[in-house]
C-alpha cells in the first residue's frame, strides 16, 4: 500500500493515470503529453508499475501501458486529486500575493 | 487487501476448516445428505482451483486474485456450516443473526470482487476495443463495491423485514445502473 501512496503522491503520475483511464496508450504518446525528459517519464512508469497501478505490454517496438487500478485505488486517486485542487489554489494565491507585494514595493 | 503470504496460508486453512465443519455436520445430521454433498462439491471445486493455481508465474498477480477469491468464498461457506453445526449442538443462533452474518459475508464478497475486477487484465489482442472493455469492467467494479457497501449498511442498521426489502431494492437499482452505464459505454464505443 505504501507504494500506491508513493505513486499517487506525484501530480505527473496522477495525470498519467488519468490519461490511461481514457484508453490504453503507448509510452511515446504518454511521454509526448508531458514537458519532461524520457528518462524521467520512464522512472514515473516504473513507480506506477511497481505499485501495480499500470501494466505494460510490449508489442514489437512499442510498449502499451494500461490502467490496472482497483476501485479502492481509483477512489484514493480521486481523493488525493480533490485535495490537490484547494492546495494549488492556495499556492496560486500566495504567488499572486508575492508578485503584488513586489509590484507595490517597486 | 491480503498480502501474498496471507492469502497463500489462509485459503487452504479455510478450506480445511470447511471440510472439518462439513464432516461434523454430516455426522450429526445425516438426514441432509443432499445439502452436505452440495457443500462438499463447492469445497472440492475451490480446492481444485487452489491446486491449479501456481505459486508464482508471469501472471502471478492474477493467481493471487484466485487465492484471495477462494479464501473469501471458503470463509462464507465456513460461516454457513458453522451456524448449522451450532444449531445441531442446540445452540440456536437467532435466525436473524444467522441471516445477518450470511448477508454481511455476501456484502464483503461483493466489495472484494468488485474492487479487484478492474485489476484483472484481458489480453490486449483479444478485444478490438480495449478502452471500452476496461471502462465496462470499471463500471461493473464500482457497482459491485457500492452495492456491497450499501448491503452491509442495510444488514447492520435495519430490522430484518426492512433489510430484506432494502436488499432487493439495492440489487434492483444496481442491476439497472449497471445495464444503463454499460449501454452508455457501448454507445460511446460505437460513436468513436
Amino acid at each position: 500500500m505504501n507504494q500506491v501512496f508513493r505513486a499517487l503522491a506525484d501530480p505527473t503520475r496522477r495525470r498519467v493515470l488519468q490519461l490511461l483511464r481514457e484508453r490504453p496508450r503507448t509510452a511515446g504518446e504518454l511521454a509526448a503529453a508531458f514537458p519532461v525528459s524520457k528518462p524521467t517519464m520512464s522512472a514515473h512508469f516504473s513507480v506506477l508499475q511497481e505499485a501495480g497501478l499500470i501494466a505494460a505490454e510490449r508489442n514489437g517496438r512499442t510498449i502499451l501501458y494500461r490502467l490496472r487500478m482497483s476501485v479502492l485505488e481509483e477512489a484514493l486517486m480521486g481523493f488525493v486529486h480533490s485535495l490537490e485542487g484547494p492546495k494549488r489554489a492556495v499556492a496560486r494565491r500566495r504567488r499572486g500575493d508575492v508578485k503584488r507585494r513586489a509590484w507595490e514595493g517597486a | 487487501m491480503m498480502t501474498r503470504s496471507t492469502s497463500k496460508v489462509l485459503a487452504p486453512a479455510l478450506l480445511a476448516t470447511g471440510a472439518l465443519l462439513l464432516g461434523a455436520d454430516a455426522v450429526l445430521r445425516p438426514g441432509h445428505a443432499g445439502a452436505w454433498a452440495a457443500a462438499a462439491g463447492v469445497l472440492a471445486v475451490m480446492a481444485f482451483m487452489l491446486w491449479r493455481t501456481p505459486d508464482r508465474a508471469a501472471g502471478g498477480w492474477a493467481h493471487r486474485n484466485v487465492r484471495d477469491g477462494v479464501a473469501l468464498a471458503a470463509a462464507i461457506v465456513d460461516v454457513a456450516l458453522g451456524l448449522r453445526l451450532a444449531d445441531a449442538f442446540g445452540m440456536h443462533p437467532q435466525g436473524s443473526l444467522a441471516l445477518r452474518v450470511t448477508m454481511l459475508a455476501t456484502a464483503a464478497f461483493l466489495v472484494f470482487t468488485g474492487n479487484e475486477l478492474p485489476k484483472v487484465l484481458v489480453p490486449a489482442g483479444r478485444h478490438a476495443d480495449l478502452a471500452r472493455v476496461e471502462a465496462c469492467r470499471r463500471v461493473a467494479g464500482w457497482t459491485g463495491v457500492l452495492t456491497g457497501i450499501v448491503l452491509a449498511i442495510v444488514w447492520v442498521a435495519l430490522p430484518i423485514d426492512a433489510a430484506m426489502v432494502a436488499s432487493l431494492v439495492t440489487f434492483g437499482v444496481a442491476a439497472i445502473v449497471l445495464v444503463w452505464q454499460l449501454g452508455i459505454a457501448r454507445r460511446r464505443g460505437q460513436a468513436a
